[in-house]
């Protein structure tokens, strides 16, 4: 039986905050990845309250060959302490890619943060990683994704260029809100399954309008 | 193991008392390509579908919204 599902080189895991802050970012992202050719996948898959959650993410990470690690979050909660999940995940997937089988060695993964540097200062054992900075912005987010995919020979080849990713997603992001109404939903209310099905079927409709 | 007598040809194999000459892999025909007459697309043609994961709304309804905003956007042919 082999350990990875048949679609593994097409899954990319994106840990990234989940708050209202950086949703921007999230769901370019997700759009980014879907432009490139692959499937965005994440903690927020979950659902199955029978199975331990650091155990499901474990199991979304063994399905995926790609990751996208935002540990740009650094910042304390109202609580006064900062989120540890991210450098969590990005440690289960590290980790994974040392200690697994083959399938699980050929990993590869993108550490995102708002400058290139700072990481030096909080997680400096991370240093060898691709560390692109995204700036706080989509479009840094966007090109930082496109570049790394691109060079690492994933999905389509060779995908669209960052500009044309960009331009779209804020065609797809005006468009969201009209997609929700017909659907008697807000935008807020979408799960990152119905999100991500959304970004999927209008890149899908706007690339056949293009070629036609 | 070779008749004596019999010369081995350029591909190496006797058949019977026939040697015949392989053809140079250089000179075998080129497959045409239809021409379609359509350029070739510039963008992304595959997109993966979402990953399984909670929903309330079904694929279908969702496809449906996108055809409704492309209908108002770029009309009926778009």
């Amino acid at each position: 039986m082999p350990n990875v599902p048949a679609d593994y080189d097409q899954n990319v895991f994106i840990n990234c905050p989940f708050d209202g802050d950086y949703q921007p970012i999230f769901k370019a992202l997700v759009f980014a990845t879907f432009e490139c050719g692959l499937r965005p996948r994440c903690a927020l898959e979950i659902y199955d309250a029978g199975e331990v959650r650091i155990g499901k993410i474990a199991r979304i990470i063994r399905e995926c060959h790609w990751g996208i690690h935002d540990i740009s979050r650094t910042e304390p909660n109202p609580s006064g302490l900062p989120r540890f999940n991210m450098p969590l995940e990005l440690g289960i997937f590290l980790g994974a890619r040392w200690f697994g089988d083959r399938s699980q060695k050929r990993k590869s993964c993108l550490i995102l943060d708002v400058d290139r540097y700072r990481y030096q200062q909080y997680i400096s054992d991370i240093a060898g990683q691709d560390i692109e900075a995204h700036r706080g912005d989509t479009k840094g987010a966007i090109k930082a994704v496109r570049d790394w995919l691109g060079a690492s020979r994933a999905g389509l080849r060779p995908p669209p260029g960052a500009t044309a990713i960009s331009e779209r997603f804020e065609r797809f992001m005006v468009d969201l809100p009209a997609i929700c109404a017909a659907t008697e939903r807000e935008v807020g209310d979408l799960t990152f399954t119905e999100f991500a099905d959304a970004a999927s079927t209008w890149l899908s409709r706007e690339l056949a309008r293009l070629r036609n | 193991m070779m008749k004596k007598g019999l010369s081995r040809a350029a591909g190496g194999k006797v058949s019977g008392n026939t040697a015949t000459a392989r053809k140079p892999a250089g000179n075998k025909p080129m497959a045409k390509k239809a021409a379609t007459g359509k350029p070739a697309a510039k963008t992304a043609t595959h997109i993966l579908s979402a990953p399984k994961g909670p929903r309330t709304l079904t694929h279908r309804s969702i496809k449906r919204a996108v055809e409704k905003v492309f209908a108002e956007r770029y009309g009926t042919n778009a």
